[in-house]
């Protein structure tokens, strides 16, 4: 078949007003908000349905070009960024709520439903949805899936896989299968939890049956501040060591503070080295004794101040210094590269001495801001990105990054997943055996690699290019988590 | 055939001498749906099972791996079973990092010897599965065998953070790493838990701990109708209380768990549920259950302590009749969405 041919049998399942072709529509969509790979796809189709969905990979198939699925591109790993010549598949007509069941606990969506709209909808009926990335406001429910996303509060409340129950996919066969069961114990191979987190690489998700998460009755959130970033380590390790499980532990660094408070004015101390937000949450009789608990660790800890909020404005407003962050680093450097290694929390201040180490040999800076409690790092690099050679040199340094997190016994990714942009650093990770397994499942899902070609397996034949001037995330450009 | 075991096992002990035990003496204890292997073999550490499953490879024998050998009941009969790979001589601790709130333990180590090891630093694992003393961490977590506790701390398979796992061709893989959140390549674990051992055998987990509640106490009341109960399961499900388990039971089962653990339950349909907390918050919760139960027409609510609740919990994670074998008695297990579980109850009971 040739392309028109081609062309021409996509436009007959979703119609001329729901496919792109021309040049210029197709660069918008040539990456997702890792920004420094680029690839253009050959089109770009927007389905409305599963159907709709099955008939287009039918036609990919018969033609071997292979597909990749986008939801709103938030993606900080290039999952979403197309093998050049590829079909792009985009969930934005994808975006109804198909069923709420507050009797079960339980909501059933297209793939392409906002995070946020869902617990939007279910908040006045006392539930949300938990997983609950940065990105929320625009990620789509789908794509948080295929990259099993997580969250400031999946501390407590887990990742993506500890809330979706049920998947209608699309296989590269074109077969529709459902994964997983609306109650507990499907029987068989957990293959729900294993498509999860598998980036697009398995097979097209098209519609999820979700958790419903009761909304807690009382929240408390509480800021500590250091004038050492290892005494806030050794807290957030020490309050884990604990037992107790706050709803989130966020760590912001010497830098991120500078950069939040020139913008938003959060209400962090300017001369602090690092800042700890914590978050509790439930009945508030089995929170307050975890308040005392957690101030005594702050204080043991060498804290210099520690104050909990007192109003609901207050405690937006501590949030909102972290919410920004990422946008907020554009005050001190042009464009930035976040990374999101993950350590065994007792490593937190070891790894972090670390960066600092890269940073100096680099002569690049580094800022922390990040999930602590889960020992999810957020390492950014600073630089300017029109300035020759540095992407290259950022690029050097974040590897350096990564290889200090697998030295402390941690991993190259804790929610952002490999993608196009750590899959060298696999080799670092994984031996030959435990990667070549991998290759053989993927292998047996999608045997004409078919599915998202390129990403998170090492691989010499599909090459992405580097965008000339491309930023790792321009300045209010990459939605972080 | 015999040639065939003959030569795994001179090959074995060849390479392996102790470290490798060869017994047919035992192979009655290892039968599965009447079906009986031909060896039983234990190795002692990790390359000694490497060795097993590569001799057995070649010598194109059925592996079974075998950890308590209290899910022997489930699944169908195999149609092959030449080698009963036992994971007793593997029990040990490998590493507690209390700090880290992780157990590094030995796929043979019993739920509960893993129990007492987290207990002793106020931690826990989470884990139920009936016959604890029995039941090994390993057969756990590869049949992600999750008892009434999963409500608080979630399914079985949500424990694993790391494994180290064996192939059929005795090759070793390491899946995961000491951390608790992960999305570093293909999710190899959720991919094994579950998979009762037809991929790879499990030598080694990393268990993800939680903090013990510092008491544990449970309240129940009388119902009229399985109906009733179930309806304030559910209210106590939409609530914001957090049970470590809750359990609907019947009569019959009623019946049979007060001599189990010498707790009477009301009946004739009780709801029963425990909650753990620092002590405010679990007289809080404790109170509230309460409520719910009076609310929902719950009668003759009964308030059991620490010790009681214990013996309860641990009565009620076991099957009814005890004993776990290789028996004629016959036990469901189903889930599904909350509000038709009451018809489920309904129906087996009218197939019974």
């Amino acid at each position: 078949m040739d392309s028109a041919g081609f062309i021409q049998k996509l436009t007959d399942v979703v119609g001329e007003q729901f496919i792109h072709t021309e040049p210029v529509a197709l660069r918008t969509y040539d990456c997702d908000a890792l920004t420094i790979y680029k690839g253009v796809p050959s089109a770009v189709v927007l389905p409305e349905s599963t159907e709709e969905v099955r008939r287009i990979v039918e036609i990919c198939r018969e033609c071997h070009v292979p597909l990749i699925a986008r939801g709103a591109g938030t993606g900080l790993s290039g999952g979403a960024t197309p093998l050049p010549g590829g079909v792009l598949v985009v969930f934005t007509r994808m975006n109804r709520i198909l069923e709420i069941d507050y009797e079960n606990h339980l909501a059933r969506v297209q793939t392409g439903v906002v995070n946020l709209h869902l617990t939007k909808k279910t908040l006045p009926h006392g539930f949300h949805y938990a997983p609950d990335p940065s990105s929320q406001a625009a990620c789509t429910i789908g794509g948080n899936a295929a990259e099993n996303a997580g969250g400031a509060h999946c501390l407590k409340y887990g990742m993506t896989t500890n809330h979706v129950l049920e998947m209608t996919v699309v296989l590269p066969s074109g077969e529709v299968v459902h994964l997983g069961a609306d109650g507990e114990d499907a029987p068989g191979l957990d293959l729900r939890g294993f498509f999860i987190g598998s980036e697009g690489t398995f097979a097209i998700i098209t519609e999820l049956t979700v958790r419903l998460t009761p909304n807690p009755e009382s929240v408390r959130t509480m800021l500590a501040c250091f004038s050492q970033v290892g005494d806030a380590c050794r807290t957030v390790s020490d309050v884990i060591a604990t037992g107790a499980v706050p709803a989130a532990m966020e760590l912001m660094d010497r830098y991120t503070i500078e950069a939040v408070e020139t913008v938003v004015q959060a209400g962090y101390p300017r001369n602090a080295e690092a800042v700890l937000l914590i978050e509790l949450d439930g009945l508030p009789s089995s929170i307050k004794p975890l308040e005392t608990l957690i101030r005594d660790v702050c204080e043991k800890n060498n804290c210099s101040s520690f104050r909990i909020a007192q109003t609901e404005e207050e405690r937006e407003n501590l949030w909102m210094g972290r919410k920004k962050a990422f946008g907020a680093f554009g005050v001190i450097a042009p464009a930035y590269y976040c990374l999101d290694g993950t350590v065994p929390r007792s490593k937190l201040a070891q790894v972090l001495e670390e960066f600092e180490e890269i940073s100096a040999r680099y002569g690049l800076r580094i800022t922390n801001v990040f999930h602590a409690g889960d020992g999810s790092l957020h390492p950014n690099v600073l630089f300017d990105d029109q300035a020759p050679g540095e992407t290259e040199r950022v690029i050097e340094c974040g590897a350096e990054v990564l290889r200090a997190c697998i030295r402390a016994g941690g991993v190259l990714s804790g929610e952002h997943g490999i993608g196009l942009e750590k899959i060298r650093e696999m080799k670092e990770q994984f031996d030959e055996p435990t990667l070549g397994i991998m290759e053989r499942v993927r292998d047996a899902v999608d045997q004409d690699g078919l599915m998202n070609p390129g990403k998170i397996m090492p691989d010499e034949e599909h090459i992405f290019p580097l965008a000339s001037g491309g930023a790792l995330a321009r300045m209010g450009g990459g939605m972080t988590k | 055939m015999a040639n065939k075991l003959d030569s795994f096992a001179r090959s074995l002990e060849a390479d392996s001498g102790d470290a490798v035990s060869l017994s047919d003496g035992r192979v009655a204890s290892f039968r599965l749906s009447g079906m009986t292997p031909s060896v039983v073999v234990s190795p002692a550490d990790h390359e000694a099972l490497c060795r097993v499953l590569t001799r057995a490879n070649e010598a194109g024998l059925a592996v079974f791996p075998w950890g308590g050998g209290t899910g022997r009941g489930t699944g169908y009969a195999p149609f092959r079973y030449d080698v009963a790979l036992s994971l007793e001589r593997m029990s040990k601790a490998v590493e507690f990092l209390k700090d880290d709130l992780t157990a590094v333990v030995q796929a043979g180590m019993s739920v509960e010897d893993l129990n007492r090891l987290t207990g002793a630093e106020g931690q826990t694992a989470g884990l139920d599965p009936p016959h604890p003393g029995t039941s090994t961490v390993g057969g756990t977590i590869i049949a992600d065998r999750s008892g009434p506790m999963r409500v608080r701390w979630g399914k079985a398979r949500d424990r694993v953070m790391r494994m180290k796992v064996v192939l059929a061709n005795g090759e070793t893989h390491t899946y995961g790493a000491l951390v608790v959140k992960n999305v570093t390549g293909y999710d190899m674990n959720r991919l094994l838990s579950g998979s009762w051992g037809t991929l790879a055998v499990v030598t080694e987990l990393a268990i993800r701990l939680y903090k013990a509640p510092d008491r544990i106490e449970a309240r129940a009341a009388s119902f009229s109708s399985t109906d009733a109960a179930f309806k304030a399961a559910r209210a106590l499900t939409a609530s914001p209380l957090m049970p470590v388990w809750a359990e609907v039971v019947d009569a019959a089962r009623i019946a049979a768990l007060a001599p189990e653990c010498g707790v009477a339950l009301p009946g004739p349909v009780s709801l029963v549920a425990s909650f753990g907390d620092f002590e405010e918050g679990l007289n809080d919760q404790l109170a509230r259950f309460e409520e719910i139960l009076a609310k929902e027409g719950g009668d003759d609510i009964l308030r059991f302590d620490d010790k009681q609740t214990a013996r309860l919990g641990r009565a009620l994670a076991d099957p009814p009749g005890g004993e776990f074998s290789d028996s004629e008695a016959l036990a469901f297990r189903a889930s599904g969405r909350l509000d038709q579980l009451p018809r489920f109850a309904e129906a087996a009971r009218r197939a019974a």
